[in-house]
């Protein structure tokens, strides 16, 4: 055996036998200078989310205190002094961490203008925003944050997402299996929050101004306390192999075209959706295409049925229909196949849906 | 079944009369409820008869005052999406969504994240020509979005209105909140993206709590006595401006407790043109000044204020107790300057700094649904 394989097999069992790093917490502000070494209690602040990114270690908590991240000089470009990295994103969460603000998404603003996804993530486990401790990120063209489809159970909460408006703009994009988005504020333009990865939970966010709200794509998906209003569609499921978990107390009103929608092309046998426990009223108002709609049945798999559940919800007056209802089944059922949708045991008043206060 | 029918149409007729003779009988002091599956007329207002439009509730309101208008989730305004307003159950009033010429509180039951009005960009979001008013207020506000004015607030004589909790989103032409009457409170909203966010142009008007972003100004003060308190104001061109044009007295009575950062060009902007004679002072204490004026080219870089007396009287500005991003007061950076480079005018000019606040305060803006 060499010399220099033993001192790396004695560094490995040293480093093995070592305590675990303990957790550190980094601190960034518009008053911090980016170095090697910024961050740590020990040292200055950092200037750049980006630096800190660099200077931790999973398991880390960054924190972001009040100002303006990103492009500082508004030259078009990343990467100067004090700015953030220029990736993937324009931070790039490739470690573990937990990014938070202190004070809170209004105070804290990564300004993405000209620029593709302000944050981006391909790592497990990345924790960005909580409640009243999120980011703004004010008029996204592309992408405001993306969790690529490697990072399951990232946490995405607190923030306040604006995508400029014609811009195809996407607020947040969760495409990872278990992820969570909630508490965000999002005001979209082609969708407001989308998610693509199985066992998604999707709760207390309030989507406005997009094509559609809310959009999944995938399977298991608890969806739930949200407020879906002023988008042409409210939210829609589509391509499901199985059902969402759970489709409750979300406020969906005063969206143009229609409510809540499920829409598959091929459509597995048996496929059971369950709506429960929603407001749907005030929808459909648009006046060319305006149907009145408050939950929509596309099914286009002319084999099997789709089968929707949307009994116990609130359909603005005793029971579904014409104005001042909403209106489920009938016109609503737009697809070729069959929609087997029943809308029994309606709620005699609104549920009460109240967002949380945030920062 | 007919029976069935008319049975329940006798009860429901009953209890609207009931209810509006309930209403009308707490004279000065009804709630009216306007919703999304609600039905404007004559008589709308009262619970299982809610208005449609705040407009219809607005109409069914004793002019004498009072009332409080209560707005539940969903959309008003240009309902239909044709681009116009005055269809039914949409707002209209002339070139306004909303036009409040009474004494009335208007609110939202659940805050400004769920009720939104939407004001075609040829109109104006809400007009207020009346006193005292209360349009939305802490967590029970509106989002206005696409109005060319979110609220205006009229020149004219009455006293006590209160603009509070709503988050307008413009476009950036446009306006959040202009106030050119005396008194008002502006309080707990959010402006975005906006020509200027709160342009307040009344003496003795009070402007706190409130977040400005994404705007040319984010919040204007032309006027004298004006309180600024606990604000926020970030990724503006100009965070502040206090525009002490032709003042015979100080532009503010108060400033303190805000924290202007990370704005484009400059934090704070004060403009002197015709001071009075003796001059003007200033005072500003306890507020956040770092992050500003990191852009290319502008004016001056790192000026967390920017001065400019073009006048022969002074200018004095008294600002202690602040936090300039080091604990050692203004300076270069990661400090954010006063003075030098950042003093853009020929007349004379003082900054007191000499206490500086060696670490930052706290952003006082309130959670707001």
């Amino acid at each position: 055996m060499k010399s220099d394989t033993i001192i790396v097999l004695i560094a490995a069992v040293l480093a093995s036998a070592l305590p675990a790093r303990a957790a550190v917490i980094l601190d960034v502000a518009n008053y911090g200078v980016d170095s090697g070494a910024c961050g740590p209690l020990s040292a200055a602040p950092c200037r750049s989310i980006s630096q800190a990114i660099t200077n931790a270690s999973a398991g880390d908590t960054i924190l972001v205190g009040p100002g303006r991240y990103g492009d500082l000089d508004g030259n078009g470009t990343l990467g100067g002094t004090g700015e953030e990295s220029v990736t993937i994103g324009m931070v790039d969460v490739n470690k573990a961490v937990t990014i938070l603000s202190t004070m809170g998404a209004s105070a804290t603003v990564i300004d993405a203008t000209g620029f593709n996804d302000a944050i981006y993530t391909n790592t497990p486990g990345v924790v960005i925003g909580k409640a009243n401790q999120g980011f703004t990120i004010p008029g996204v063209t592309s992408f405001g944050i993306y969790v690529d489809v490697a990072a399951t159970g990232a946490s995405i909460a607190g923030n306040f997402v604006t995508a400029a408006p014609s811009s195809g703009g996407v607020p947040i994009y969760l495409d990872a299996p278990t992820a969570l988005a909630r508490d965000n504020r999002v005001r979209g333009d082609q969708v407001g929050l989308f998610w693509g990865g199985s066992g998604a939970v999707v709760e207390r966010n309030a989507c406005s101004g997009a094509e559609f709200g809310l959009s999944g794509e995938t399977d298991g998906a608890t969806v739930q306390k949200n407020v879906l209003v002023d988008n042409t569609h409210g939210g829609g499921f589509s391509s499901l192999s199985t059902a969402p978990a759970l489709v409750t107390r979300n406020l969906v009103v005063g969206n143009h075209r229609t409510g809540l929608g499920v829409s598959d092309s091929t459509t597995p046998p048996g496929l059971t959706v369950v709506f429960a426990g929603n407001n749907f009223y005030g929808n459909g108002d648009y006046a060319t295409v305006g149907q009145n709609c408050g939950v929509i049945a596309d099914n286009d798999d002319v084999v099997n049925p789709l089968i929707l559940n949307a009994d116990s919800n609130y359909w603005g007056d005793a029971a579904p229909g014409q104005n001042p209802a909403d209106a489920v089944g009938g016109v609503c059922n737009t697809g070729v196949g069959v929609q087997n949708v029943t809308a029994a045991n309606p709620a005699a008043a609104p549920f009460m849906i109240l967002l949380k206060a945030l920062r | 079944m007919k029976v069935c029918i008319v049975t329940r149409n006798i009860v429901a007729a009953t209890a609207l009369l009931g209810a509006v003779a309930a209403w009308n009988s707490a004279a000065g002091a009804a709630k009216l409820y306007v919703a999304n599956n609600g039905f404007d007329s004559g008589s709308c207002g009262p619970i299982g008869f809610e208005c449609r439009s705040i407009t219809g509730a607005l109409a069914n309101a004793n002019v004498l005052g009072g009332d409080t208008i209560i707005v539940g989730p969903g959309r008003y305004g240009d309902i239909d999406g044709d681009g116009f307003l005055g269809g039914i159950g949409e707002e209209m009033s002339g070139a306004w969504a909303i036009y409040v010429s009474i004494p009335v509180k208007i609110v939202s039951s659940h805050g400004a994240a769920s009720t939104i009005i939407d004001a075609p960009g040829s109109f104006g979001g809400a007009y207020i020509e009346s006193g005292p008013i209360v349009f939305g207020k802490a967590s029970k506000g509106f989002t206005i979005v696409n109005a060319n004015y979110g609220v205006f607030v009229s020149n004219s004589s009455f006293p006590k209105v209160k603009i509070g909790g709503n988050v307008i989103l413009g476009d950036g032409s446009t306006f959040g909140i202009y106030s050119g009457f005396d008194g008002t409170s502006i309080a707990n909203n959010r402006v975005v993206n906006h020509d200027t966010g709160i342009d307040s142009e009344g003496n003795g008007n009070s402007i706190k709590n409130n977040v400005a972003t994404g705007s040319s100004i984010g919040i204007y003060v032309y006027g004298e006595k004006v309180k600024v308190k606990k604000n926020l104001t970030i990724l503006n061109e100009i965070g502040v401006y206090i525009d002490d044009g032709f003042a015979t007295t100080n532009s503010l009575s108060a400033f303190s407790g805000n924290s202007i950062v990370g704005n484009l060009d400059a934090g704070m902007w004060i403009e002197a043109v015709g001071l009075p004679s003796g001059g003007l002072t200033e005072k500003l204490k306890g507020n956040n000044f770092f992050g500003n004026g990191d852009r290319l080219p502008g004016p001056p870089l790192n000026c967390a204020i920017i001065t400019s007396n073009p006048s022969t009287e002074p200018l004095n500005v008294v600002a202690q107790n602040n936090f300039w991003g080091v604990a050692a007061g203004p300076g270069a950076n990661p400090a954010y300057a006063v003075g030098g480079a950042c003093n853009l005018g020929t007349g004379p000019v003082t900054i007191d700094t000499t206490v500086a606040r060696p670490t930052e305060a706290k952003v006082k803006a309130k959670p707001m649904r």
